[in-house]
């Protein structure tokens, strides 16, 4: 295969349209991410759209259990990006948010439901877009020695998306990626459980960085803001110098 | 209102809607493994059993004069079935000079003392199931439940016909009707790992388990 | 300790700070999670796993739906075939019904098969107190379990958080066991030492795996044999079971079986299978002159009426979800509170308790879904917990959830405001900025007091870049992106090379 000529050749104009969501996560904090994103899908051809209007997918506010209050900024959420054709996001669990969660909330409410579902198919995180959507499984990107890929729960077990990441990283030149034990295991985040349950996620995080010194790669590789926080804290707390990087920021250091 | 009465207008007073058919038919698998005498054997002995294909039962005649006379056994207690009927018990007991009970001789009270003190209970089996190497026992009075559970050592005599494909199919048998009190389908040796993960073999029943194919 | 669902925080504390038993824990989750994928090869690939599992979710589904019309007509196969059938609607009434059994049959001593339910009802603690019988748990984990008064680590290895040294410490206090840390040895003390009240006991108890409606059948499933001694040996076997073990036929009872002991030991069946059809009859010695089953209730019909918690009863207790689950493996069972720890308890335990007690349950999950990834019979654990945690926020009088308070509530209101209003979100993000900035250094916080002190136990957080994500669009990175999307399109040729290259 062909990665280069496929790329471009492959993608109809109608593709070649991406809408960026950008989580609060990565808007505020994690801005690195957001414009690796930009860089990597700029790169390879796509023409970036991102609306200015938009905020946060309410995750937090869902997960606690306030539906109610969810309503209202889902309903603001769907308005703002439901024209777009495609829709791409480097984060597993807000994508999973909308596509999962937004139809829940409009249970008694089959006009927005519908909306919310519709949404929800053309909403996609990153590497599921390039290589499922695009077809696209090697990025032309460089990074000498080894890389350990931790499996985000949500991008696991909520959107099913496994291949599409490693595959992405195998094909990353003076790449090797190795085994860790555990990599589908979560990592203790879990918005804000990381709070109000403190020790646990301490070990919960603790084993996974342990499972990461032990696999001997030189960086660890994610897909979700929530567990890049994570982990980036508590290496930086307690093994100052071994890194952890969201896919984007990997993907989008070219040859 | 009784409790019966209240549990039963609860659940069927639920709110959401459930199926029209009441009942969907599950296409569980047809079969897991084919079912064959090779396939038994394997399976019976990964489950910690001593198996052992015989010609016939007087073979099981001698092995089993071999096998008293190894572990220096004193008491046997044997079911009334159909299986065991060929074998010679008479002769084993006077070359063994051990003493061989059936339960078919022995009065209730007797029976309970007997059979807790046997070193060897023999049995025949009603099936025998290939997937999982299981001897298939339908308990009455001619095959008690503790002459398989209660001596240290336990021997099963298996004919070759009598091995089912897998559960799947005794199940089937089951759902045409069980007319017996009770049945037990054995597989292996007792056994825990509840000291440390460490399996040990011999908890509460049999510490041994022979199986003889036979056919 | 105190071991109630309520101290949840402070026990799992003190339980997470045992970093040995954790790595054991974890270590022994591995071995077992291996054994049982293993197992489940025996359906086929992955696909054909997926679908031996959702023929187990099917056979959950239709037991549910047709729950009334089951355990009827067990009843009425039971009753055909010499079993008795008590009904009961709370734990209270479960022990009063067998302490009027033990009345009635003049019970002294009792053995017992390892039953989660009776652990439920609190049933050996009633007996004894009440009724002045003597009880012997007949599993060894329960058994030492029993003996130590401690919950259950796990619904099917009582014990095996404990050490060698722990199990010999506790046998030789209680049951003067010479001790010995050879596991053979410690077997085969407990074995004769079981033996003989087994063979005396007057009554045995046992749990039910499933219930079988179209014959009146019961099976129960083991290991050790003690079942097989308590069901044969005693004048009475009283089995227990709660209202959702019921399956139509031995297809369904034999599929989840197969489903059942692969994802709990990982062996294609355990040792026993027992299946019981009704009392002795006149000409046989072995098994019980009389035999009872009494169906539990406790809380479970309020479930089974609500489309989304019904699905709680789907359980089958194979505890495979345990050893999926990150929290639960390294807190252990004793912050749960009760004898269900893990995901079954935060799924179970608000129901039958109440959710304003077992609030912690269902909030100390990380949601990662390792659970309902693995089940076998199709529960959606975490749209029950989400849903708990929603039946919290609003307050819930059927489970006893009192509404949350408006403080509790008012930062996940300001968040949607701030969701709904760019405006708000931006002043929300400066502030933040500002905030906690104020206390970087060289780039990250690494402390800080109040309600977000928790992330700081272990980890610090990056310092706020000056611009965020949507300012860096507007000021560069829409007009880098136009060009450098531009370049690529027109020179696809070139990207290619540099790919190739």
């Amino acid at each position: 295969m062909k990665p280069g000529n496929g790329l471009l050749a492959k993608r109809s104009d109608l593709m070649s349209k991406v809408s960026l969501f950008i989580p609060c996560a990565v808007d505020a904090v994690l801005v690195s991410v957001g414009e690796s994103t930009v860089r990597l899908l700029a790169r390879l051809g796509f023409d970036l759209q991102y609306h200015e209007e938009q905020t946060c997918c309410g995750q937090p506010v869902i997960t606690a259990g306030h539906l109610d209050l969810a309503r209202d900024a889902a309903c603001r959420f769907i308005s703002i990006f439901e024209e777009d054709e495609v829709v791409v996001s480097p984060s597993g669990s807000c994508v999973s948010t909308i596509r999962h969660d937004y139809p829940r909330l409009f249970e008694d409410e089959p006009e927005w439901q519908r909306r919310a579902v519709e949404l929800g198919q053309r909403v996609y995180e990153l590497s599921e877009f390039l290589v499922d959507v695009a077809h696209i499984e090697n990025v032309n990107a460089h990074f000498s020695g080894k890389l350990a890929y931790h499996k985000s729960c949500h991008l696991l077990r909520a959107l099913g998306i496994d291949h599409q990441p490693q595959t992405l990283l195998k094909n990353v030149h003076g790449a090797e990626l190795v085994p860790m034990q555990d990599d589908h295991v979560c990592c203790g985040f879990g918005g804000q459980f990381s709070i109000k349950y403190p020790y646990i996620s301490e070990a919960i995080v603790g084993d996974k960085v342990k499972n990461f010194l032990a696999s001997e790669a030189d960086l660890l590789v994610l897909s979700d803001p929530g567990c890049l926080l994570n982990i980036r804290g508590y290496l930086h707390r307690n093994h100052p110098g071994r890194q952890v990087k969201h896919l984007a920021e990997v993907l989008a250091e070219s040859v | 209102m009784s409790s019966r009465a209240m549990i039963l207008e609860r659940l069927n007073s639920a709110t959401w809607t459930k199926p029209s058919s009441s009942r969907e038919v599950i296409s569980t698998p047809a079969s897991i493994v084919s079912g064959d005498v090779e396939m038994f054997v394997s399976k019976a002995t990964a489950a910690g059993a001593q198996v052992e294909e015989v010609g016939s039962l007087d073979e099981v005649q001698n092995r089993l004069v071999q096998i008293v006379q190894e572990e220096q056994l004193q008491k046997i207690v044997i079911t009334d079935e159909e299986n065991l009927k060929e074998i010679d018990w008479e002769q084993l007991s006077q070359q063994t000079k051990s003493q061989v009970q059936s339960i078919a001789q022995l009065p209730g009270e007797n029976y309970r003392s007997y059979v807790v003190e046997a070193g060897l209970g023999v049995t025949g089996c009603k099936y025998a199931l290939a997937e999982t190497g299981t001897v298939v026992l339908e308990h009455s009075h001619s095959n008690e439940r503790l002459v398989s559970h209660a001596p240290d050592h336990y021997v099963c005599i298996v004919k070759r016909d009598q091995i089912l494909k897998d559960r799947y199919v005794l199940a089937s048998l089951f759902d045409s009707g069980l007319s017996s009190t009770a049945w037990t389908l054995v597989t292996g040796v007792s056994r825990t790992a509840d000291v440390a993960l460490q399996v040990v073999l011999g908890m509460h029943g049999p510490r041994k388990v022979t199986i003889f194919v036979v056919g | 300790m105190d071991l109630r669902p309520e101290n949840f925080q402070s026990v799992a504390e003190i339980e997470v700070a045992k970093v040995a038993q954790r790595d054991f824990v974890v270590m022994v989750a591995g071995v077992f999670n291996y054994l049982c994928d293993t197992a489940m090869t025996a359906y086929g690939d992955g696909s054909a796993q997926d679908e031996a599992r959702a023929a187990g979710a099917q056979i959950r589904t239709n037991s549910l739906n047709n729950l009334a019309e089951l355990l009827q007509e067990f009843e009425t196969n039971a009753n055909r075939n010499g079993i008795q059938v008590l009904w009961a609607a709370d734990a209270e009434e479960a022990c009063q019904l067998v302490k009027g059994l033990v009345e009635k049959h003049q019970v002294k001593t009792i053995s017992k098969g390892k039953s989660m339910i009776s652990e439920e009802i609190g049933l050996n603690h009633f007996l004894e107190k009440e009724a002045g019988v003597k009880i012997y748990e007949g599993d060894l984990g329960e058994f030492i379990v029993q003996l130590r008064g401690t919950l259950p680590f796990h619904i099917v290895g009582p014990a095996i958080n404990m050490t060698v040294q722990e199990i010999a410490g506790v046998l030789q206090q209680h049951i003067d066991m010479p001790y010995t840390e050879v596991a053979t040895e410690i077997v085969s003390y407990v074995r004769t030492y079981l033996r003989d009240k087994f063979e005396r006991a007057d009554m045995g108890i046992t749990g039910v795996n499933q219930a079988i409606a179209s014959t009146g059948s019961l099976m129960l499933v083991e290991n050790e044999g003690n079942i097989r001694w308590v069901t044969s040996a005693p004048r009475v076997h009283v089995a227990l079971m709660s209202i959702e073990k019921v399956c139509a036929n031995f297809a369904d009872a034999f599929h989840l079986l197969g489903l059942l002991t692969r994802n709990c030991t990982g062996q294609a069946i355990t040792s026993y299978v027992s299946v019981l059809n009704g009392p002795r009859r006149a000409e046989e010695v072995d098994g019980p002159e009389a035999m009872y089953v009494v169906i539990i209730d406790n809380g479970r019909s309020i479930a089974y009426q609500d489309p989304l918690l019904k699905d709680a009863l789907r359980c089958i207790r194979c505890g495979r979800c345990g050893i999926q689950c990150p929290i639960y493996l390294r807190i252990g069972a004793n912050p749960y509170g009760w004898i269900y720890p893990g995901p079954i308890g935060n799924v179970i335990a608000p129901v039958i308790m109440d959710l304003d007690r077992t609030r912690d349950l269902y909030e100390a999950c990380t949601l990662c879904g390792g659970c309902q990834s693995v089940c076998p019979s199709g529960m959606s654990h975490l749209d029950i917990m989400t849903h708990y945690r929603q039946m919290k926020v609003k307050g819930d009088d059927r489970f006893g959830g009192t509404r949350i308070c408006i403080k509790e509530r008012s930062g996940f209101k300001i968040l949607a405001r701030g969701m709904q209003n760019p405006g708000l979100y931006k002043a929300g993000v400066k502030i933040a900025r500002r905030f906690l900035n104020q206390r970087s250094q060289d780039g990250y916080i690494t402390q800080m007091p109040g309600p977000m002190s928790g992330w700081f136990r272990c980890r610090d957080f990056p310092e706020m870049p000056e611009k965020t994500f949507r300012q860096r669009w507007q000021d560069e990175l829409q007009e880098e992106a136009r060009q450098t999307a531009d370049r690529a399109v027109a020179h696809p040729e070139a990207a290619a090379q540099n790919e190739e290259g």
